[in-house]
């Protein structure tokens, strides 16, 4: 299997949008928000089935140990 | 089951440039036994240096916990920084097959939700699957760049 590229450089970031919601059967972006409650009720209404959501914080250089 | 790393695509917040990485996230579905028709998936960090399993708080809310009522445990990071976090009993994590073929994995352990934000520097602020809780239910074999292979661990179950 080959990795799974998730493409978030078109995604608005800030830290009132840190929660994500992909569509369950690709990495697409379908809705971003400030809480976990407002991002799936966002994602509900593109009708795309069970999301996957995650929040995100920096990516810089830096490492993460 | 399968699943992908994730080569995440983003852009530095620092240099402003584009930032690409291979990252352990992988997908789980994350329930409350005692409420299991309110499930949540999502892309979580298999982290085989930490200890414990936990997610954002709100995750913890929107299954139904009272999340101050866990027990309150500190977590110490490899840089010294602590972060807090509520831990309950009984929490459960599905894992379904990225390729619909194989039967799910499903397990109750110890987890927790964290008592605040993660640290911003965090660039995975969902969920951390350590050993409790994850790595201790399944059998997982990495193979960067590409898969993480995963399988029940019959040892303890």
């Amino acid at each position: 299997m080959k990795a799974n590229k998730l493409d978030l450089t078109k995604i608005t970031k800030s830290k009132s949008k840190q929660w994500i919601a992909l569509s369950p059967h690709s990495n697409k972006v379908i809705g971003q928000a400030s809480t976990l409650k407002k991002v799936l009720q966002v994602a509900r209404k593109s009708k795309i089935g069970n999301p996957t959501v995650f929040k995100i914080g920096q990516f810089s250089s830096s490492f993460v140990g | 089951m399968v699943f992908p790393y994730r080569i995440v695509k983003a852009i530095n917040d620092r240099t402003y440039q584009i930032y690409e990485k291979t990252l352990p996230w992988i997908k789980v579905v994350i329930f409350n036994p005692n409420k299991p028709r309110k499930t949540l998936s999502g892309l979580c960090l298999a982290d085989t240096g930490a200890d414990l399993t936990f997610f954002d708080t709100e995750i913890g809310e929107y299954l139904g916990y009272v999340t101050k009522e866990g027990r309150l445990i500190e977590l110490t990071g490899i840089g010294g920084g602590v972060q807090r976090a509520y831990f309950f009993e009984k929490v459960g994590i599905r894992l379904e097959d990225p390729a619909e073929k194989e039967k799910s994995i499903e397990f109750i352990d110890r987890m927790g939700f964290s008592k605040n934000n993660f640290p911003l520097s965090s660039p995975q602020q969902t969920g951390i699957l350590g050993t409790v809780g994850f790595f201790r239910n399944v059998n997982v074999y990495f193979s960067y760049p590409e898969e993480i292979k995963i399988t029940e661990n019959t040892n303890i179950n």
